[in-house]
């Protein structure tokens, strides 16, 4: 006697235990339902089977036939899947191609500077006294644009830093002060000057101090900083107790993309020399380091008795 | 067969239906019944092996993962074909959007949202962008451009917004805390992360608006490979996961056992690591040390997070799905058709972390479900 699968109707074997079409198991139906085979695509009629949710009936195998058709497990292709990120990813991409096609030329550019601070008045001369008055880094800043003298007076204060005395303009205030190393804020935080000496090796030189701190700021900050464009290194001098220190000005632009906060193009002008005292050579630097958009109104602002007032300490020529 | 360790009455197989304890039917070590080395969301994986799409996509069956993983790494090619092209501004975005793509697809898989899609995208991604925006906006503005060595800058953006962030991402996911039929762990998970990624969205986008502005101001789009691998991967992975990990967290506070102690360090264990990825990040970055040195210090506490949401994840699942009844189910990992409850017999993944359409069984189907009357041969 043949065996119709209650499921899908198909005749089996009187034999089987699974339907050969299906796979449904054919134990619960013994023979041909009454008034013949069921017809195909028809409702099947209902067979004992634990509800969804019902409580485990002792003898029920946790296994089961593979299910009529397969239920669908993989909802979404991998082709989709993938298609659908590649898809957004070049969407978005070519949004942003375009966007930045059509907004060509009408975004500011960044104010990389094409002239960084110079000093003024060079001293031609080593002087053989301790300086007072003559400034080593001129208070005249040429900067990318704006006033071209920052302002010449206002009071601060002197701050003995161990390795300098640092003149702290009113209403600046110092940070992350160190035996060799400390840093100005101004009252607008739109930029920050440090003051530090180091010891360097006998090899030492004006040069070599310059590639230094560039090398500091690309791994640091920006892998492609480099010296401004449109800048050379230009002569300039610090103040040492023992004499003037013959310096290079050096000014780096680079991007600044922190760990947390806003990513910005930034300058990071560097007034460095090798100086020696008398345990051996180390390096003189002040560095004023700004946003690139800021960088122009934040040099204007330095008070000039910034420069003129900061002495590094057991320091003079080499 | 009774389990020995839930006395209860289960089909004799490799796990229990039940409560999910390995039977010891093959090399299992260590507690059968927190079964450690079969993590409940992807039996084939230890609870503490940190891989990221088997925690933060748990309702991924095995196969599944693999094309999500597939797609990843395609998107990621594609972000570095374009910075290698000099388009860093399309480039930037593409590794922003990435894995919030990624995850929105995946929740669509995997139906997380249930009859409910509008509601729960609504307030997970479209939550967290809004929310990322009024935040990093608003830090901005308070804090400033940061000035690399600035203290009042570290502290403020590597440590006091991270707090803030924290306080501020899960927020959307946890107004869908009390709504019925999303009440598992696995739930405050998924929703917590996505509201996370709609966060990281906004935040990036906010980040690098200047670059958006000016797209000259690196001289070599090469040096982007760093910054953009940080907002492809890490960024989106820590919001995600400290997002999820909260929102999970406090999803429930009826649990019991390992689960209930585990859910308690979720509060210190995402602050510990998002203060260690940004603020140690940051002083390292500002000490000299290689960008990929950082980068790779950086994946150390996205990873210590994913391991922890694991193994609260795994103990809620064992803990959660006891309550479910038996039905048959194609078992979305190994893809046997078993009768199940809480647990897959055959590969112990917990049924409460499948997708939707492969547990919930459609009207017709549970009619028709036949009566399992026979033993097979083979097991696990």
């Amino acid at each position: 006697m043949a065996v119709f699968c209650s499921r899908c109707g198909t005749q089996n074997l009187d034999d089987s235990a699974f339907c050969s079409k299906c796979g449904a198991p054919l134990a619960a139906t013994a023979a041909a339902p009454p008034g013949g085979p069921p017809t195909p695509g028809a409702s099947p009629p209902p067979v004992p089977a634990p509800a969804p949710g019902a409580p485990y009936v002792p003898g029920q195998s946790a296994y089961l036939p593979p299910p009529p058709g397969g239920t669908v497990v993989h909802h979404t292709s991998r082709n989709v899947v993938i298609a659908v990120v590649v898809v957004a990813v070049v969407v978005i991409a070519g949004a942003a191609v375009a966007f930045a096609a059509l907004h060509k030329g009408t975004t500011t550019p960044v104010s990389h500077p094409t002239t960084p601070p110079v000093p003024t008045a060079h001293p031609t001369a080593q002087p053989t006294v301790q300086p007072t008055v003559q400034p080593t880094i001129a208070p005249t800043l040429q900067p990318t644009a704006g006033p071209t003298n920052g302002p010449t007076t206002g009071g601060g204060t002197t701050v003995n830093a161990g390795f300098a005395t640092v003149f702290v303009p009113q209403g600046w205030s110092t940070s992350n002060a160190h035996s060799d190393y400390i840093e100005l804020d101004p009252p607008s935080h739109n930029g920050l000057i440090i003051v530090e000496s180091d010891p360097q090796p006998s090899s030492a030189s004006n040069a070599g101090l310059d590639q230094a701190l560039l090398k500091v700021d690309q791994q640091s900050y920006d892998p492609a900083a480099a010296a401004c464009s449109g800048t050379t290194t230009q002569m300039s001098s610090l103040l040492g107790s023992a004499g003037t220190i013959p310096a290079d000005l050096f000014t780096i632009c680079e991007n600044v993309t922190p760990q947390n906060g806003p990513a910005f193009a930034a300058v990071d002008a560097y007034v460095d020399g090798i100086a020696r005292g008398s345990s051996g050579l180390k390096s003189a630097i002040i560095n004023v380091f700004a946003p690139a958009d800021q960088y122009a109104a934040f040099l204007n602002n330095i008070p000039a008795r910034l420069f003129t007032d900061t002495v590094f300490k057991d320091a003079g020529p080499p | 067969m009774i389990c020995d360790h839930c006395g209860k009455q289960v089909p004799e197989a490799v796990f229990c239906t039940n409560c999910g304890a390995h039977q010891g039917k093959s090399a299992e070590t260590g507690d059968p019944r927190a079964r450690q080395h079969h993590y409940a969301a992807a039996p084939g994986e230890h609870v503490a092996q940190p891989s990221v799409f088997s925690t933060l996509l748990p309702h991924l069956g095995h196969s599944k993962v693999h094309e999500f993983r597939w797609a990843f790494l395609i998107g990621l090619a594609l972000v570095v074909i374009l910075v290698a092209t000099g388009l860093v501004v399309a480039a930037l975005l593409a590794a922003i959007f990435l894995v919030p793509a990624l995850y929105l697809v995946y929740l669509y898989e995997a139906q997380v949202y249930r009859d409910e899609p509008a509601l729960v995208l609504g307030a997970t991604f479209i939550g967290g962008i809004i929310l990322g925006l009024a935040v990093t906006l608003l830090s901005n503005a308070i804090i400033g451009i940061s000035i690399v060595q600035s203290t009042t800058a570290l502290i403020g953006y590597t440590v006091i917004l991270p707090i803030v962030q924290l306080i501020v991402m899960p927020l959307p996911a946890l107004l869908l805390r009390n709504r019925a039929g999303f009440t598992e762990t696995v739930d405050g998970l998924a929703f917590g992360v996505a509201s996370g990624l709609g966060f990281s969205i906004s935040e990036s986008i906010v980040r690098f608006s200047s670059v958006f502005a000016n797209t000259g101001i690196h001289t070599d789009s090469a040096s982007w490979i760093y910054p953009l691998v940080g907002v492809a991967v890490l960024i989106p992975l820590l919001h995600g996961s400290t997002s999820g990990a909260l929102a999970a967290g406090l999803w429930r506070f009826d649990r019991t056992g390992r689960a209930r102690d585990i859910s308690a360090y979720a509060v210190p264990v995402s602050v510990i690591a998002t203060i260690g990825f940004y603020y140690v990040g940051q002083l390292l970055a500002n000490n000299g040390v290689s960008p990929l040195i950082v980068l790779l210090y950086q994946a150390i506490p996205v990873a210590l997070l994913l391991v922890y949401i694991r193994f609260l994840l795994h103990y809620s699942l064992l803990e959660e799905a006891r309550d479910l009844g038996f039905h048959a189910v194609v078992c979305p990992n190994c893809h046997r058709h078993v009768m199940a409850a809480g647990f897959c017999p055959n590969c112990g993944v917990a049924l409460t972390a499948a997708p939707r359409s492969a547990v919930k069984p459609k009207p017709a189907e549970a009619s028709a479900t036949p009566a399992p009357t026979t033993t097979p041969s083979e097991g696990a």
